[in-house]
């Protein structure tokens, strides 16, 4: 049994010869095509690289990674975001251990999400010149990643303690988490802890997400209504949601940002009166860019949940029907959340492409990722340093678009969908 | 008899008064609305001073407009400008969609090759792009790539083609003969020249929207069960005459809508073309806003124009999907 | 209120010359019949005949376009009060189970009673097991549809309309969907209902279940009743040619 002892590394390397001949040279004109193919990738990785390690001014992205994260938002307030952000660890946290407990991917996609997240307050704190007003900036990234793990892992821990019926809270939770952030990032009062902050201040990807997160929420409502009015019996809603829809699909969001900056604040009344009050009803461009994303997202989403609520056989509507539900728990019990659930991907694709889209808010001059990527390059420090910013930029957006993409991917369903 | 028991249903239990009444209350919601919103448009102009209509597109213009396909100069009116634009959305959709097809199609080939190299370099270009914003890469591409080109007495000649920081020069039919570009001095002489902008939008879409077709082209062949190759070749087809005759018109099926909605994107996504200076549709008619304060005829039209564009491409898709279906039966 | 002096008070389902077209098709062409409390009608016919559209039109799942339903005095209008009232005294029960599968058997059964019935979750969880021990699938309780086989989900399916506590049980097939064992489970399920007394119409052609439990059997075609009698007698001294030849067809 000399020779067995022998064989492994021998098998070994003739499956890798095996592996190359298949897959790299099975003819005289593969081998061709793959030292063709390796010339091209050396000839761009090669430049690129060396480009990277050498040329490239990062210092551009380093010292302004602030601006990149939050804007101009006032430094003493930062803490409020960081709630945010620890807050959705929290709520990751218990979601995943009432909802996903058995899937460990998902787990290890929102972990690196969270990492990476992590890693942003940490590279805050680099400008260590700056005087710092509130408390929590200068906290080192590793203070803050221990955090959001803790937080994380406390949900987890209590959520897969919790009764089964817990489960209920995790939307509600979920919903409600979007609004209070928005208090904390906006303000209320005029000072106090949680003075106002002008939407002019907010900027980076703080803005970005925001204004992905609003228009993700008020697009889903207004979405489902609009699939469910366009397969509706009575012809004038029909038409009128029809004509909705394909107007919008029909033209570049472009043209309706614009419309939303330049033509909604002319919808509005001149004065508003109730009584003793009146008052001049203003919008601020942040809001009526998300109304324009939202508006914009809305006519996508209804053609997705369409899609689901046309795979919904026709007997499930005649067993609710049998059964005497009316046809508002029909919907809201029966259809909506079959047809939902079969979506869900591609309305997790749809966010993705919301994400990226809100870029364009960078044309009517909103200060999001992108903006702010502008202005820094008008530095006089930083001229000539496109291709670092833009780049930088570039990564964040991918990393965010991948890992969600990743996750939706790796999502599976609570059984009950996927079956029948 | 059962007649007169019918009658005696009061309206609002009777199911068919639903229907109706929805209807009517639905109508009378969204006029009340138009109204109100329409009224305060109205007013909101009169206080501005803007008054509403196109009387102001014969006036003249006084901006330049750096590319044209048309006779154009400061001089001529806003009608004119509008016009360039419109050519030069026509020019870069309709160019960009051929060349997203062709390099679309060789991304969606080498991802299904089974070379490694070639599939994985397909598969990491695709993830790239699909990850990234258009408008970002559009900005990265223009000032952080076509602004480094060469300089153009160092022009970089691939092929006949010449590329520099001033622009693409490529061979084109002029007076009937073939005319190659090359340097003198300064400028380019003879071919046809890209500007800097034009390249940049062009390629800037192709790439990015290639990855896309690529994608679609992909999923489409793999949409098609191996059997009905095999079936193919067990028929006595050669492998070429089994993909082209056998697999390519089934897969056809499949990729055409996606194809055509990608297309859409491209002709949409065109409207981006500001962010590389240059002159579309779009990006003129945000020129004659801020000249004019004329927004809502401005979005209006150009709403129309691209709505029209795509409702005339679904519906001959339509057209198309019956027929192919028909064939089918 | 039903002053029909053709039948007396006793009847359950009432139907007087019903007619139905979809579009331009005449489906139902004038049926008639009466079904008494209690009683157990089997309704045959060639595939096509109009059998579904009729008991469908009973429930309101398919509208009727002349003619008069009463369902236990109530008469089948526009009027949406009678239709809501009728829909929660008619249990139906579908040849494609037709059970929400993102629901568990539980929840299937419990739907309608808290939502319709507005009964409390204890109280239509424990009638919803009760049911389950009735068509015995007590143990399925936390399942999903999807999980169940065929026979069981049909089973399922009859619980989801005995919980709503009808006065009226509508059958489209119950068993064509199904394979020879499970016939066997659901049709001892429908036999134990029938002898409880509920009143039922069963679209089958399940000639064991007919001969044995129905009190009546209606023989369709061509949207309209051709002939109806106990089953007995149809079924060995059919009168109409069209029932014959079906019957020969059926029996081989
Ligand atoms: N929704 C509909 N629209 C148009 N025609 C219909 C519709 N439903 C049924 N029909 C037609 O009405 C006739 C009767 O149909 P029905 O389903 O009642 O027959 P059936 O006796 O139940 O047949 P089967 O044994 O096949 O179930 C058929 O000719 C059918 O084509
Ligand atoms: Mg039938």
């Amino acid at each position: 049994m000399n020779t067995s002892a022998a064989l492994p590394p021998l098998t070994e390397r003739i499956s890798i010869l095996r592996w190359l001949r298949q897959n790299l040279f099975r003819s005289v004109a593969d081998g061709a095509v793959t030292v063709l193919g390796i010339v091209l990738l050396l000839s761009l990785v090669i430049p690129i690289v060396t480009w990277a390690l050498t040329e490239a001014r990062w210092q551009v992205v380093i010292e302004n990674i602030r601006l990149f994260a939050i804007g101009q938002y006032p430094i003493e307030y930062v803490w409020r975001v960081w709630v945010c952000v620890l807050l959705l660890a929290l709520i990751c946290g218990v979601s995943w251990g009432l909802w996903l407990f058995r899937q460990r991917a998902v787990g290890a996609a929102i972990l690196t999400a969270f990492l990476l997240l992590g890693l942003l307050p940490g590279a805050l704190s680099i400008p260590a010149t700056e005087k710092v007003a509130g408390f929590g900036l200068m906290l080192p990234s590793l203070a803050w990643l221990v955090a959001m793990s803790t937080l994380g892992a406390l949900g987890y821990a209590i959520a897969a303690r919790a009764p089964a019926r817990a489960r209920k809270l995790v939307g509600p939770a979920w919903i409600l988490y979007l609004p209070v952030c928005f208090v904390l990032v906006a303000g209320l009062g005029p000072d106090g802890l949680l003075a106002t902050v002008g939407s002019n201040l907010w900027g980076g990807l703080l803005l970005t997400l925001l204004i992905t997160a609003v228009g993700i929420v008020a697009s889903f409502p207004l979405g489902v209504l609009l699939a469910l009015g366009r397969r509706s019996k009575l012809p004038v809603v029909k038409a009128f949601c029809i004509g909705y829809i394909e107007l919008i699909r029909g033209v570049p969001l472009i043209t309706i940002l614009f419309m939303a900056q330049l033509i909604l604040p002319l919808f509005l009344p001149d004065r508003v009166t109730f009584g003793p009050i009146s008052f001049r009803p203003e919008i601020d461009r942040v809001i009526r860019a998300m109304a324009g994303v939202s508006l914009f997202s809305a006519a996508y989403m209804a053609e997705n949940v369409r899609g689901g609520l046309q795979n919904i056989p026709r007997g499930q509507f005649e067993a609710a029907d049998a059964l005497g539900l009316t046809a508002t728990q029909k919907m809201t019990l029966i259809v909506l959340p079959q047809a939902l659930r079969m979506v869900v991907p591609i309305l997790v694709g749809q966010f993705i492409g919301l994400f990226k889209d809100t870029s364009l808010v960078t044309i009517v001059s909103l200060l999001d990722l992108l903006g702010i990527g502008n202005t820094v390059l008008a530095q006089p420090k930083f001229i000539g340093t496109q291709r670092e910013v833009y780049l930088f930029v570039a990564a964040i957006y991918w990393i965010f678009s991948y890992v969600m993409g990743a996750i939706s991917r790796r999502l599976e369903l609570p059984q009950s969908a996927s079956r029948r | 008899m059962s007649d007169t028991k019918k009658t005696r249903i009061p309206i609002w239990r009777d199911e068919r008064a639903y229907a109706v009444l929805a209807q009517v209350a639905f109508v009378v919601v969204v006029i009340a609305a138009g109204v109100f919103l329409f009224g305060n448009l109205l007013s909101a102009l009169r206080r501005q001073n803007i008054p509403i209509g196109f009387d102001f597109l014969p006036t003249r213009a006084g901006f330049d407009i750096s590319d044209s396909f048309l006779e154009y100069t400061a001089s001529s009116n806003y009608l004119q400008a509008f016009q360039v634009g419109l050519v030069n959305t026509l020019v870069v959709a309709s160019v960009g969609i051929v060349l997203a097809s062709v390099f679309g199609l060789i991304t969606g080939l080498a991802g299904l090759t089974h070379n490694f190299i070639i599939s994985r370099l397909a598969r990491v270009y695709t993830e790239i792009m699909r990850n990234v914003p258009l408008l970002v890469f559009l900005v990265f591409w223009y000032r952080g790539i076509v602004f480094n080109l060469p300089k153009i007495s160092e022009a970089l000649s691939i092929g006949p083609i010449l590329v520099s920081n001033r622009g693409v020069a490529i061979p084109w039919l002029l007076e009937g003969a073939l005319s190659l570009p090359v340097v003198r001095g300064r400028i380019f002489d003879g071919g046809f020249v890209l500007s800097p902008e034009l390249f940049a939008i062009l390629s800037g879409l192709v790439i990015y929207t290639a990855a896309f077709i690529g994608e679609v082209i992909r999923a489409g062949v793999q949409a098609i069960p191996r059997g009905q190759f095999e079936a193919a070749r067990a028929l006595g087809f050669t492998g070429m005459q089994s993909i082209r005759l056998i697999v390519l018109p089934q897969a056809l099926r499949v990729i055409i809508p996606p194809l055509t909605s990608q297309y859409l994107n491209l002709t949409k996504n065109s409207s981006l073309a500001a962010a590389v200076g240059y002159p579309d549709l779009w990006s003129i008619s945000t020129v004659i806003i801020n000249q004019t304060g004329r927004a809502v005829e401005m979005i209006a039209v150009v709403m129309g124009i691209y709505l029209t564009t795509s409702l005339l491409t679904s519906l001959f898709m339509n057209w198309y999907n019956n027929k192919v279906r028909l064939i089918e039966r | 209120m039903s002053q029909s002096n053709t039948n007396p008070e006793s009847a359950m389902i009432q139907c007087v010359d019903v007619h139905k077209w979809y579009g331009q098709f005449h489906a139902l062409r004038g049926v008639t019949l009466s079904v008494a409390r209690g009683e157990v009608v089997v309704v045959m016919g060639p595939s096509g005949s109009g059998k579904s559209s009729f008991i469908r039109t009973i429930n309101r799942l398919e509208e009727h376009q002349r003619g008069t339903i009463i369902v236990d005095g109530i008469e089948l209008t526009h009027d949406v009060r009678n239709i809501e009232r009728i829909r929660s005294e008619v249990g139906m029960v579908f040849q494609s189970f037709n059970l929400f599968p993102h629901l568990t058997v539980l929840e299937n059964i419990t739907l309608a009673p808290m939502r319709v019935r507005k009964m409390n979750r204890e109280r239509a969880g424990k009638i919803a097991r009760e049911l389950l021990e009735r068509v015995r699938i007590p143990e399925q309780a936390d399942k999903y549809p999807g999980q169940l086989s065929g026979g069981q989900q049909q089973r399922v399916a009859i619980a989801r309309a005995l919980a709503m506590e009808p006065k009226v049980m509508l059958f489209d097939e119950p068993t064509s969907a199904l394979d020879p064992e499970m016939i066997k489970e659901v049709l001892e399920v429908m036999v134990d209902l029938a002898k409880s007394g509920m009143t039922m119409i069963c679209v089958t052609h399940e000639m064991n279940f007919a001969r044995n439990v129905a009190h009546r059997v209606c023989f369709f075609d061509q949207g309209n009743i051709v002939e109806m009698g106990p089953p007995a007698k149809l079924f060995s001294t059919p009168e109409h040619e069209r029932t014959q030849l079906f019957l020969s067809q059926i029996l081989h």
